[in-house]
């Protein structure tokens, strides 16, 4: 999983978060931040995941504005994963996604939405539960599923929609 | 002696006995004794919904006739309110009232009820009509008109009125709707609602909660539910050490929940001892980790925040989350993190607002102290803990830290849990106190100082005793539990006069109005009231239904069971010992009781006598009506959730008597208690 993210763009960096969050990162990924705003580590600190910062396939989602413009005008199928900081099973899913996306190129992208940080987005997606996976192409909903899977399901579920 | 008249079902009759014990009856109006000290309650025939006797009452003749709204004209009553009324609801139709012409009879109950059906006692479209009204929790008002001599009459006005010759009849906010079919209809189109409540000011909203705790949050479901525009205002100051959490209130994030798991670790913690002598190889000191501990409890917090956050959602209620003031009576402006203000009107508010841990007066206290607001998220373990306070809180603080293996003391000023029954509050202090809880009585702390800092730090408390000494140590944690104060004062009360009790809490009457006619409120901010989550809960409901859904049922605050989760548990419903002597003096109250050793708790040598099962009854009548449940042992909460049912229904010590046993269990003790405390006998438990 580590040489999926590696491969996939130069910019990344891996965070592992542990149950204090941001204060457990070590010094020197603190000073990565390539511009970053605060609340990209804010939202870096609420996750239990391994995540992957901006510009790849792989993001978290900032805000409602950053949602439409990378997820709902995103000309490549988007697989959003709706997680949250207290969620077990999220934390289990949440690298599966990502091995599983990481291994496709660029033919699909994960988009990681904190449902606790942007709440709003969530509740107009119907997420009752975590975790919560969409599936988005053309900016519309054509698949979900709700709770941890399988890597077998998850990977079927990604090349529906990628139509492979 | 009960008195029924004309009734000509035979299950009714079976139906009401069942209410009644040990009583004569007679459908003879003759025998009706004014003089009678037996219970007389008058029960016409088309009473489906009347009070039960109530040994705390004293009955007349009397009063039962001035003060229930069953019963009015033996004859003539077919006025029923099919949402079980409170004892003092009073009738809005006095038993003259049939003997008016019939087209003032049909246009008074049309337009005194807002929902009303005429209808037939024998008619199951009628009843189908009832049951639609039944299954939304709309309360209504009927007239049977085959019951009453001028029934026919009545009809036939009404026929006049509304071109309906058939019942049932029906008519909400004096429109006329229809009858069976067409509130079939409405039902199912989801629009009955709609013709309920109709809006009638210009205001935002119908309905502004102020406070997201399990009162506010309850009762703006069901008025949402009802068809009331709805809005939530949940904000948590943050205390003064910066714990802040989510929405649901005291209960979920800082009360009942994350204490009943931690009880639950410490229960775990005791089993693994026990398992050995099970059989289990388990280690002599298992190891407990506070962190792993805080973190699964705080999870299944986030997954409850989100829940109400979702519901709130589903049900269309508008959801702040912000601190709310009032600014005028219909008015209240909203501060949100970012300081983002806002203006909200609504015709009627509700206050839920809930308490907030005391800090006593005394220096350090908000500098090095927490509180049960603190200690459920702490992010590293306690250590060497003190507690200050005899609240229930602090003792249930007390066991499940000591169960986690800290070192654990109480300061307490006088007696452990005031309100409780006094005998079981002291025996659960001695059995702390032999388990190894540290407790320091009659002393109150004076300063506390932090003498090294750290996670947690070391903080020297200093005390004085009644008797004028002083008493110093070093703790790691201090806890204060000393009370709860309603959290009002940013409320802006001020500015719409809401009364205020001596405690501070808010007054508010029966229907939980307080002196502002719109302004209502529950939970734990209401004078008088019981600070218990379902409380708050029922007492939202049931108002939402009174306010949107034509409901009458008041919250009842009598015979609400609790359970105190100390590490050994106390569970009671009903009067304590001395309440129920002071009430009903001595000669007339009994107490039986005895000890009992639950068979866990013998392969595994704990203690015989710790467990204790007392009933208060009261003898009246040549009854013995239980007026107090008192139980200390575990599983508390289960059992005595359960044996609350009888006291609601007013059960006697021959029906615990009659019960049947589960075998083996606790609980099985109240079907065999037969030593009073005035015999004297020994109730202590043979053991081996
Ligand atoms: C440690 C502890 C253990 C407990 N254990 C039990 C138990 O085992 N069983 C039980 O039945 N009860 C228990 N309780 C009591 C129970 O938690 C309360 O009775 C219950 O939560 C009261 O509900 P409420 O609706 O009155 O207020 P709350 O639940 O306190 O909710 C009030 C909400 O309003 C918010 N608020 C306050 N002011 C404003 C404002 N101006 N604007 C916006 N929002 C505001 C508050 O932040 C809070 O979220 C316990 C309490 C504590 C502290």
């Amino acid at each position: 999983m580590l040489r999926n993210f590696v491969k996939l763009n130069s910019y990344q960096v891996l965070v592992k978060k542990s149950f204090k969050g941001l204060t457990f990162l070590p010094n020197h990924l603190r000073s990565l931040n390539y511009g970053f705003n605060d609340n990209l580590s804010r939202n870096l600190n609420a996750r239990g995941l391994y995540t992957s910062f901006r510009d790849c396939g792989m993001f978290n989602v900032q805000d409602e504005d950053d949602f439409k413009e990378r997820v709902l005008q995103s000309e490549t199928p988007v697989i959003v994963d709706f997680h949250a900081q207290w969620c077990g099973p999220c934390k289990v899913l949440g690298p599966r996604l990502e091995t599983i996306i990481g291994g496709k190129g660029d033919k699909v992208h994960l988009a990681k939405i904190d449902i606790d940080a942007i709440e709003d987005l969530a509740l107009e997606y119907g997420v009752s539960a975590v975790p919560s996976v969409l599936a988005i192409k053309d900016g519309k909903v054509v698949d979900k599923f709700v709770g941890l899977q399988e890597e077998a399901r998850i990977t079927t579920f990604v090349n529906k929609l990628i139509g492979e | 002696m009960v008195i029924i008249s004309s009734i000509k079902n035979p299950k009714t009759i079976s139906l009401l006995f069942r209410y009644f014990r040990n009583v004569r009856y007679s459908t003879n109006v003759s025998s009706f004794s004014t003089k009678s000290i037996t219970p007389s309650v008058l029960l016409p025939n088309c009473c489906r919904n009347f009070p039960r006797y109530d040994p705390l009452v004293n009955y007349s003749l009397k009063n039962i006739v001035r003060s229930s709204s069953y019963c009015c004209n033996l004859r003539n009553c077919a006025k029923t309110h099919e949402i079980q009324a409170s004892r003092t609801y009073k009738s809005t139709m006095p038993p003259t009232f049939l003997q008016k012409s019939p087209q003032e009879i049909v246009e008074r109950c049309i337009s005194e009820n807002k929902v009303f059906i005429f209808s037939k006692s024998f008619c199951p479209f009628c009843f189908k009509v009832k049951a639609i009204f039944r299954s939304e929790r709309i309360g209504f008002d009927a007239l049977e008109l085959d019951l009453i001599e001028n029934g026919a009459e009545i009809q036939e006005a009404l026929f006049a009125k509304s071109g309906q010759k058939t019942v049932p009849n029906v008519y909400i906010n004096g429109e006329h709707v229809g009858g069976s079919d067409k509130v079939q209809e409405l039902h199912s189109k989801g629009e009955l609602i709609t013709l309920l409540n109709p809006k009638t000011h210009s205001y935002d909203y119908d309905y502004i909660v102020i406070g997201g705790g399990s009162g506010g949050l309850a009762s703006s479901k069901e008025a949402a539910r009802l068809g009331a525009k709805v809005a939530v205002c949940d904000f948590v100051k943050p205390t003064p050490i910066g714990t802040t959490w989510g929405l649901g209130g005291t209960c979920v994030n800082v009360g009942c929940i994350p204490k009943k798991l931690m009880h639950q670790a410490a229960i775990l913690g005791h089993d693994l001892k026990d398992s050995r002598e099970f059989g289990w190889s388990t280690p002599e000191k298992p190891e407990h980790n506070w962190n792993t501990m805080v973190e699964g409890i705080q999870n299944h917090i986030g997954s409850l925040n989100w829940g109400y956050r979702v519901a709130l959602r589903d049900k269309k209620i508008d959801y702040l989350n912000a601190f709310a003031t009032f600014v005028d009576e219909h008015t209240i402006k909203t501060v949100d993190k970012k300081g983002k203000e806002k203006t909200l009107t609504s015709n009627n508010f509700l206050i839920a607002v809930g308490g907030r841990p005391r800090y006593p007066d005394i220096p350090g206290a908000k500098e090095f102290g927490i509180t049960s607001d603190d200690i459920f998220s702490l992010p590293y373990s306690p250590g060497k803990t003190l507690l200050v306070g005899a609240s229930y809180i602090s003792l249930e603080c007390a066991g499940f830290l000591h169960g986690l293996g800290y070192d654990v003391t109480v300061m307490v000023r006088s007696i452990l849990l005031r309100g409780f029954d006094r005998q079981m509050s002291e025996k659960i202090g001695e059995i702390m106190e032999q388990m190894g809880v540290k407790f320091l009585r009659e002393t109150i702390p004076t300063s506390v100082e932090r003498i090294e800092e750290g996670q947690p730090g070391k903080l020297k408390v200093t005390a004085k005793t009644r008797s004028g000494g002083q008493v110093v140590d070093e703790y790691n944690t201090v806890v204060f539990a000393i009370g709860r104060d309603p959290f009002i004062s940013e409320l802006g009360l001020e500015n719409i006069g809401v009364q205020l009790a001596k405690s501070g809490k808010i007054v508010v009457d029966k229907r939980e109005v307080s002196s502002v006619s719109n302004v209502y409120a529950v939970g734990d901010v209401i004078d008088g009231g019981l600070e218990l989550t379902p409380v708050a809960i029922q007492a939202g409901k049931l108002l939402a239904r009174r306010l949107y859904g034509n409901g009458k049922e008041l919250m009842d605050y009598v015979n609400v069971p609790t359970t105190v989760f100390t590490a050994i548990e106390y569970g009671c419903c009903g009067l304590s010992e001395e309440a129920a002597v002071e009430k009903f003096g001595e000669a007339n109250i009994d107490v039986y009781h005895s000890n009992f050793w639950p068979l866990e708790f013998t392969v595994a040598h704990r203690p015989e006598n710790d467990c204790y099962a007392k009933l208060v009854v009261l003898r009246k009548e040549g009854e013995e009506f239980v007026i107090g449940f008192h139980y200390l042992g575990p599983n508390a909460g289960e059992v005595t959730q359960g044996f609350s049912i009888a006291l609601k229904l007013n059960a006697t010590k021959s029906d615990f008597d009659n019960l049947v046993g589960i075998h083996p269990t606790c609980a099985e003790v109240f079907t065999t208690l037969t030593i009073t405390k005035r015999s004297g006998k020994d109730v202590a438990s043979q053991g081996c």
